[in-house]
């Protein structure tokens, strides 16, 4: 993991507000969360209520209107799209919510796992990306691309994607969204796992199976916490 | 001779108590340096054939040479799917030399042609994109988009290259460019299979293959 003391993240009284044409729309006010490491962190609330928002802020992909954002000790707030996109490289990883929207079609699964550690400018030598593969229970998927794999191995691929290369912070939209009960059971399972190894995760969801193996949440009503 | 032959192909999905057979029973064959254009309407069976040839769809029947095998490095297969699969955290530049980033990486690399950068840089020039190479996929448009993943299906110069409609998101002109570089490649040897809507592509290809429902026919479509 990135060798700073402290949270993964953490966000400041921060403010987003989203502007139109004809209206601002106020997506984030005053909120102040830190992300720890080696946790699940569970950001929760209904539709609306600025989780997407946060975690945009948390993976570097927007900046507040106020406030201060910290990645894995790194002030985001003030980095301009490509000050953030060179941080987000290296230090945040991005599960999104549909498992084939987080790999390449054309790539084997290792070839996917040693690509992230390569864009996260680390090396996975083959024996790290078999043994990860093995860890995630894909250890006989290693030549296999992602049309050949179920929904659920697919998100456990990107799982190793993420983690591969010790990013400071995985933020994951609704990752289990698109998995039955039994698929989305093992991609927690090798979630929570890895957070006791350090990764720090912060996983936006409606859905009580994450809840049930987070460490901690962060609760958001109408852009602030409740 | 390098390229490779379909024999018997035939590839059933099922979707609920439904069994569709996309594939019935194909056969195709294509040697190095042969421009083999694929049409058929929509939902005809050419996306399964290429995601058969290329090995992300097991045949239910029938056998392929060389075996579709799991793999295969970028200069033995090369691919220009129609999702184009870009990597979004590198330059348009940077996502052509990726299949000599992954070589660079693979633990087994075989054939290694060269440097590929000043043939990346010239494709980008020959489809328009010199200015743009620092850009990332994001900041290009869907016709940039697909060019740079036509410029990354060449850049090793591959043996077989499998392209999934590549002019669909082209002008007239950039159209006529990814041709000529596809028509390029088989000059150097690749085997290039091109599923395509656009009848220049046909009247470019060497051969012209139809598809209808799962099966394969000689010539363009009457």
């Amino acid at each position: 993991m990135t060798d700073v003391p402290g949270p993964a993240a953490a966000c400041r009284d921060v403010v987003k507000t989203y502007r139109t044409a004809t209206e601002s729309v106020p997506a984030l006010t005053d909120v102040t969360v830190d992300i720890p490491r080696a946790r699940v962190t569970c950001v929760v609330g209904p539709s609306g209520s600025g989780k997407s928002s946060l975690l945009r802020l948390l993976a570097c992909v927007d900046s507040p209107d106020a406030g201060t954002v910290h990645v894995g000790g790194h002030r985001v707030d003030d980095l301009g799209a490509r000050g953030r996109r060179r941080l987000r490289r290296r230090h945040v990883s991005y599960l999104f919510q549909r498992p084939g929207h987080n790999l390449l079609p054309y790539l084997t699964a290792t070839e996917q796992v040693r690509l992230a550690a390569d864009l996260r400018g680390a090396h996975a030598g083959d024996d790290e990306v078999a043994a990860l593969l093995e860890r995630l229970g894909l250890g006989d998927r290693g030549g296999h691309r992602p049309a050949q794999l179920s929904g659920g191995e697919q998100q456990r691929l990107a799982v190793a994607c993420g983690v591969v290369g010790g990013p400071a912070l995985v933020v994951a939209d609704e990752p289990t969204a698109e998995l039955d009960t039994a698929a989305a059971v093992r991609v927690l399972e090798a979630m929570e796992a890895l957070a006791a190894d350090g990764v720090a995760f912060v996983v936006s969801s409606h859905d009580p199976r994450v809840m049930a193996v987070a460490d901690g949440f962060v609760r958001l009503e109408q852009g602030r916490l409740a | 001779m390098t390229g490779f032959a379909a024999h018997g192909v035939v590839k059933r999905f099922t979707r609920g108590a439904e069994t569709v057979t996309a594939l019935a029973g194909v056969d195709l064959a294509v040697t190095g340096g042969e421009f083999v254009a694929l049409v058929g309407p929509s939902g005809s069976g050419k996306s399964t054939l290429l995601a058969v040839l290329c090995g992300w769809e097991t045949p239910d029947e029938g056998t392929l040479e060389p075996a579709a095998a799991v793999d295969r490095g970028w200069s033995d297969l090369a691919l220009v799917p129609q999702a184009l699969g870009l990597v979004a955290d590198l330059s348009l530049l940077d996502n052509v030399l990726l299949p000599a980033r992954l070589r660079g990486r693979r633990s087994t690399t075989t054939d290694a042609p060269g440097d590929p950068v000043p043939l990346a840089h010239r494709l980008m020039a020959d489809f328009g994109l010199e200015h743009l190479a620092d850009r990332y996929p994001h900041q290009a448009s869907l016709g940039e988009q697909q060019r740079v993943a036509v410029a990354r299906a060449l850049v090793l110069r591959p043996a077989l290259l499998l392209a999934d409609e590549p002019t669909a998101h082209q002008d007239r002109d950039h159209a006529d460019a990814l041709l000529d570089a596809l028509r390029d490649a088989t000059l150097d040897g690749s085997a290039v299979l091109l599923a395509t809507h656009d009848e220049v592509a046909w009247s470019r290809a060497d051969r012209v293959v139809s598809m209808r429902d799962g099966r394969l026919t000689v010539g363009a479509p009457s």
